[in-house]
């Protein structure tokens, strides 16, 4: 095979594939997503938040300190950045492309690497559009109008790019592991981001993510500058009071060396031996070799291959005999209806994630309980919930159940419904403990959540017709409320967002989705 | 039951029509649509079920005008979209349950139709297991199944025999053929015998446009001594594709057994001719054609 064939055949898949991504509806709001936490990310002087804290000092607002403050910011879009890219090789099976494309002379190899080169370029767009955004908040929000692009831009791009890199490899590789499945894909990569995270002090070569790069860096000048200094510094989103006195301190930006350049490019190496890992893995569309395929086969009913069919007897009612059904319309049955079909179909990996913070949020110490098993339960019902707006269209199912008597009154409240009391369940005995603990906030804070989650997801997913902009938006509220930013917490669990008030503004939240929810449907119904 | 489609049409941007000026009258039966891609068939069939809406005109539905009460249709309707999905992991019972809830059936009689339907539509043994796991064609008869689910009164089938076998055609021919009486049922197929077989009211369009409108007996009548079979040697067999409308060929050791409807007053070939009986598909292709050359005139 020349090498001619070789490159044009992974330009033309990154090409299609970058072209159908940018194309669509949710790469637009994750454009949106992005200029808006930029504009979050430079607070005003004087805000009542910082992204970069460092005791009594801050820094001037120059281009190296705005450069570094959103440098500072990347691990964010490397967590919006992979639920953007990822099921780039899913979609590929669920289009039917895959098996044109397996019947090529494309190599795994080939095929992989053009799916790398599409994320990226995908996330390097994003990049750019950050890039010209922190354009904009330099002279939004500057205390000096001279402008250095380098000092301005070389960090987010020298740091932002491995990371954008190795997203993109992160996806590929799990990906095409495809008997995974895409609820599993998408709490690996919550607990593994988390997991670099945590690591990302403890070696340089663990900070995948450019979580402490520009910190330390600024840390470093900090003292040199101002021995004074009591090295207190933390990164990431933290509401504060504002000290009394506050110093000034103007930084000049990243010097770069070999320690910092170092790690990139081993993190951009690992990215291709990862690829180069998932070509061994991947089964080429051989749907036949889909692991999750045939455990779903085998447990159904009649389909064992290796125990006998169960003899089928005939009913022998005959449809022209059948008594017709009369018409009366049940709200339980479709509500029951609903739940079994959210229900069905969900890996054995769900049922046991499920289980298991079930049972930790009933019996392990309720801080834990309530911080962290109870957000992460339900976490692991992502996927259930986001589809649950835009299935009727993914499925393409919506003409013939749009066209059901009152399709708004009937199927759209069951689907509310069934997925609420699904969310309040997982969550009852959280509720349970907190009651007779006498934290009534607490109990009506859950609820909340259990209503304002689901009401996310079918509103966003009707609005969107697709799920990744709650599965976005959820991971990041998830995470961001393990950092206790009070306004992204969903449970009332932080208690500056109980001194918020936050459970009612979610309610209130809740009940104006629930209105564009079915407002929006009410246009799917009919297409003028 | 009576519809009575009154000066429809759908207009889409750019001065493109999906539906012109369609005036139709429909009683009680089966009515079969055929027509080339893009002829208007799905468009008319999505305004009847209620899921797209016309730019102009009405649909009387017994005197109720659909477009504006599109309940009134609903809970009496049954629809095949011509490119469907399922909730591939449920069964195919459990998806019909769900289908019935949503239509607002349920009960112990749902359950005994939902059976008897499946075991007509020879999905018997393999009902509780995931539609995931079926075949396109088993796909299919889910999808004919929930449109019976509550004995519907008015059935509309877009292209419902695709992907279907030669054996399951037949089943469904026949499963029509005893539900046809008090209600009416509008299908489209792009295999004209299958309408032929079923229908007792024949629309044909093109652009939009009504091309005509009968029984299929009287479309029929329309290609009666016109209609010809010839043996054509092989080296005058394209020359005779460019010139006759040919609507059947088949290789013979000698040549070509061509079936071929002579239209516009053309002359009959030189070579051995017989006259034989006309199909609708005959007719189709006539009534196609000759809308063809008028439209290149205008």
């Amino acid at each position: 095979m020349s090498n001619n064939y070789t490159l044009n055949s992974i330009y033309h898949i990154a090409k299609a594939d970058f072209l159908q991504r940018v194309r669509s509806n949710n790469f637009l709001i994750a454009i949106g997503v992005c200029i808006f936490l930029i504009y979050s990310f430079v607070p005003e002087i004087g805000a009542s938040y910082s992204i970069l804290t460092l005791g009594n000092y801050r820094g001037f607002y120059n281009s190296a300190w705005i450069g570094g403050m959103v440098a500072n910011c990347i691990p964010f879009f490397a967590l919006i950045g992979f639920y953007v890219v990822n099921y780039a090789v899913q979609r590929d099976y669920d289009t039917g492309v895959g098996q044109i494309i397996a019947t090529t002379r494309i190599t795994k190899i080939q095929y992989l690497f053009g799916k790398l080169n599409s994320n990226f370029a995908v996330l390097f767009f994003m990049l750019l559009v950050i890039g010209v955004m922190t354009v904009v908040m330099f002279y939004v929000r500057g205390e000096t109008t001279h402008l250095e692009l380098d000092k301005l831009l070389i960090p987010l791009m020298v740091l932002g790019i491995p990371v954008m890199f190795i997203v993109s490899a992160i996806a590929v590789f799990m990906d095409s592991i495809t008997s995974l499945g895409r609820g599993a894909i998408n709490v690996l990569y919550f607990f593994l981001f988390v997991a670099f995270i945590g690591g990302s002090t403890v070696n340089p070569y663990l900070d995948v993510f450019s979580v402490s790069t520009a910190m330390a860096e600024i840390s470093k000048s900090l003292a040199e500058l101002h021995p004074d200094w009591n090295g207190n510094s933390a990164s990431g989103l933290i509401i504060r009071e504002l000290p009394a006195q506050i110093s000034v301190f103007e930084w000049e930006g990243m010097y770069w060396n070999l320690s910092i350049i170092g790690p990139r490019l081993f993190f951009m190496g690992i990215s291709i031996i990862l690829v180069l890992l998932a070509a061994l893995g991947f089964n080429r569309f051989d749907t036949t070799k889909i692991k999750g395929q045939k455990t779903k086969k085998s447990k159904l009913k009649g389909t064992r291959k290796t125990t006998k069919e169960p003899r089928y007897i005939p009913s022998g009612i005959k449809l022209k005999d059948a008594l017709l059904p009369k018409s009366r319309f049940s709200f339980l049955a479709i509500l029951k209806a609903e739940l079994k079909m959210m229900l069905k179909g969900n890996t054995n990996l769900w049922k046991l994630f499920t289980l298991v913070f079930f049972i930790l949020s009933a019996f392990t110490p309720m801080t834990f309980a309530y911080k962290v098993a109870l957000p992460l339960l339900w976490f692991f019902q992502t996927l259930l919930l986001s589809r649950l707006g835009s299935r009727e269209i993914t499925t393409r199912c919506d003409d013939y159940i749009f066209s059901s008597p009152f399709p708004l009154l009937r199927q759209l409240p069951a689907t509310l419904t069934a997925s609420t009391v699904f969310m309040g369940v997982l969550a009852l005995p959280v509720i349970m403990r907190l009651a007779i603990l006498g934290d009534f906030y607490g109990v009506v804070a859950v609820l909340v959540g259990a209503l304002f989650i689901p009401v996310t997801a079918i509103t966003f997913g009707i609005v969107t017709r697709g799920s990744k902009l709650f599965e976005v938006l959820f991971a990041m509220t998830i995470y961001a409320s393990f950092n206790k930013i009070p306004f992204l917490d969903l449970i009332g669990s932080i208690e500056a967002s109980r001194s918020l008030g936050m459970v009612y503004y979610l309610f209130g939240i809740s009940l104006g989705l629930i209105v564009l929810a079915f407002l929006m449907r009410k246009r799917q119904l009919i297409r003028v | 039951m009576e519809i009575s489609i009154n000066s429809l049409s759908k207009k889409y941007k750019g001065n493109k029509f999906g539906l012109k000026n369609v005036n139709l009258k429909l009683t009680n039966g089966v009515v079969g649509l055929i027509g080339p891609n893009g002829a208007g068939k799905s468009t008319l069939m999505r305004i009847l079920a209620t899921i797209s809406k016309p730019t102009e005109g009405n649909i009387l539905l017994n005197s109720v005008d659909i477009v504006k009460s599109p309940e009134s249709v609903r809970s009496q309707l049954g629809y095949l979209p011509q490119d469907f999905g399922v909730y591939d992991n449920l069964s195919a019972v459990e998806f019909l349950e769900y289908i019935a809830a949503i239509k607002g059936f349920s009960g112990k009689e749902m359950k005994v139709r939902i059976r008897a339907l499946l075991e007509e539509l020879n999905l018997g043994p393999v009902q509780n297991r995931a539609i995931g796991t079926y075949s396109g064609g088993m796909k299919q008869r889910v999808g004919i199944a929930q449109v019976l689910l509550g004995d519907p009164k008015l059935i509309i089938l877009d292209e419902p025999t695709v992907g279907l076998d030669p054996e399951e055609r037949v089943r469904f021919r026949n499963l029509l053929t005893d539900l046809s009486g008090e209600r009416i049922i509008i299908l489209s197929s792009h295999i004209v015998s299958d309408i032929e077989t079923i229908a007792n009211d024949i629309v044909i369009m093109r652009d939009g446009e009504i091309l005509a409108h009968d029984t299929p007996d009287i479309i029929i009548s329309s290609v009666e001594n016109k209609t010809y079979e010839a043996m054509i040697p092989n080296d005058a067999f394209d020359d005779f594709r460019k010139n006759y409308l040919v609507s059947n060929s088949m290789r013979k050791a000698d040549g070509w057994l061509v079936r071929f409807v002579l239209n516009g007053g053309k002359e009959l070939p030189a070579f051995d001719t017989q006259s034989i009986q006309g199909t609708l598909e005959d007719a189709y292709l006539h009534c196609i054609d000759i809308s063809k050359k008028e439209a290149q005139y205008v």
